[in-house]
Parts: C-alpha cells; structure tokens; sequence
C-alpha cells in the first residue's frame, strides 16, 4: 500500500486528508481517488507539488513516477508570498 | 529582567534572554509577516534590528499590515516602522534600509545573526537563501497564500527553500492573495520557531518546513530531515 496525503487547497476542495491505496505509480494513486472521489478534478492534482518520499518530483512525466509499497505520496501546493 | 519582558519569563530563561539581547536581525521585507515579526522580534528583548524594503505603504495594505494605517499611506515602510518600533521600545537600535534586500553590501549581510524572509515572491526567497547561506547566517523563513502558511529556521548548508521550491516562480498566493488573519498567525509561529533555535529546543522547526493550513486546522511538519526532530 501506498501512503498519500493532500495538503493545503486539495484538503480543502476535497476533504481528503491521508490514506492507503494500491499503486504502482504516481498515475494510480490518482486513479484510485478518482474512484474513491468522483467529483475530482484531475487537473487540480496535475498543477499540485508532488513529493514521494519527501523528495520533490517535478519533471513532465512525473505521474509515471514508479511507486513501491510503503512509499509516501504528498500532493501539496507553496506559498511564497510574505 | 527588565519588567517589560517579565511575562516572557515563564517560557523564555534568563540565558535565552541574553542571547536574543544581543541578536542583531535583519528583516527582509515589511509587508504581512514583516512587520508584525519586526514588532515581536521588539517585544521579545531583541535589540538591534534592520529594516529593509524599498516600498511605501499603500491602501491595500491596510487588511493586514500591522503598520499601516491611513496617516501611513505613501509613506516608506521603514520609516514608519521605525518609528513605531522606537515607541514601543526607544532603547532599539533600529536601521532603516530603503534598497532591495538582495542587493546590499556584503558587510550588512555579514553583521547580522539572522536574516528574516518576510519577502513576497518565490524567487526572491530562494536568493535570500541563497545569501544567507553565503554568508553562513539562519535563515528564519515565513511564506503565507490564503488560508495558508510556510515556517522554517534554516542554517546555512540545509537549501530548504531550494528543496520545496525548486524552480517554481509562484504558489497560491498569487490566487488566493493574502487575508486580514494569515500573516499575523505566521508571523507569530516564525517568532516562536526563533526562539525555540535560541533555546536549542528540540521542538523547533530546524532545516525543516512546517506547514500551516489555518482553513483545515493542519499544523505538521513536512520532515525533510526523516526524523522530525529540530535538535541540533
């Protein structure tokens, strides 16, 4: 199982707070909460910050991002002003 | 102690008291967060602070600048914090620097202890850091958007901001802008984080960040380092 938490504004469209799914990859974690959240905008997680296993994943093809059991999904959003 | 820092004593003992006595900060930015962590740095007992920003106050700032008010309107930021930091303690040494933080001369950076990231964009975050690592200082960083705020004391070597921003140019402050309640909020926890560093209190937010979503009422720290532990 994989450990995804959401953060900051997908916290608050959605409700999700932290769970478990199967995935194999970052794609999967998504589909899995489409499944569990029908109403989910994808897009919302596609222009979200990913980190798996604390570490940031910022290229293109990030949702390929190959995922093993007992890794940590972050989907999160910055601030940056002051 | 002094009897204006008297009810500090509960939570903050006489050696932490003298080692913030003696801190000079350098503030980076006056808007939200920078002002009202220039004031607490003040209330706290720190004695020599550095204002600097190039702006002057201007009417949308009156939702959340603590300084602001409409005999303030057009005139510089420094200036009038200054002045409203004298009245609170007219002991302060209080520098105001009407330039662009990133831009100084290197002797400045290299006078201070700590550098405070109050500044507005990502961009020029990641430089302070980035000065602040050059010339071996903390770092006490503080981010607000909407709902939402970033804390973390960062020492030299660590690239916190580097790590979560990465190249990113903005967050959601440029969507959600910034409310009457955020900055002060932050603000206050960044004070907090500082002086748990002075202390060396394990529960500080140390080469960390710590997220702060006051919508969803989530207060939890990211764990850069794995451990989650703020002892040096």
């Amino acid at each position: 199982m994989v450990h995804v938490k959401c953060m900051h504004l997908l916290r608050s469209k959605y409700g999700i707070k932290e769970l478990d799914v199967e995935a194999s990859t970052v794609q999967d974690v998504l589909n899995a909460l489409k499944k569990i959240y029908p109403t989910l905008d994808e897009q919302d997680f596609y222009q979200a910050v990913l980190f798996v296993n604390k570490q940031k994943i910022s290229h293109n093809k990030r949702f390929n991002t190959p995922l093993t059991s007992g890794d940590e999904v972050v989907f999160t959003n910055f601030v940056g002003g002051g | 102690m002094k009897p204006r820092y008297e009810k500090n004593v509960g939570v903050i003992d006489e050696q932490t008291m003298k080692i913030l006595m003696n801190q000079t900060i350098l503030v980076a930015g006056l808007g939200g967060l920078g002002g009202h962590v220039a004031e607490g740095l003040v209330r706290l007992g720190v004695s020599k602070i550095l204002l600097v920003d190039v702006d002057r106050y201007e009417t949308s700032n009156l939702n959340r600048q603590v300084f602001c008010d409409e005999a303030a309107i057009g005139q510089f930021k420094v200036d009038v914090v200054k002045e409203r930091l004298k009245q609170i303690n007219p002991e302060l040494f209080v520098q105001g620097i009407k330039a662009d933080v990133l831009s100084l001369e290197s002797s400045i950076y290299a006078g201070v202890d700590v550098m405070v990231d109050a500044l507005d964009d990502i961009p020029s975050k990641l430089q302070l850091e980035s000065l602040a690592d050059q010339h071996q200082k903390v770092l006490l960083h503080g981010a607000i958007g909407g709902w939402y705020g970033q804390v973390g004391v960062i020492e030299p070597g660590y690239h916190v901001l580097k790590t979560i921003y990465g190249d990113a140019k903005e967050g959601l402050e440029k969507t959600y802008l910034n409310p009457t309640f955020t900055p002060g909020i932050i603000a206050y926890i960044m004070l907090a984080e500082m002086v748990k560093y002075w202390m060396g209190d394990k529960h500080c937010v140390l080469n960390d960040v710590l997220w702060i979503d006051v919508h969803n009422h989530v207060y939890e720290r990211f764990g850069l380092r794995g451990d989650n532990d703020g002892s040096r």
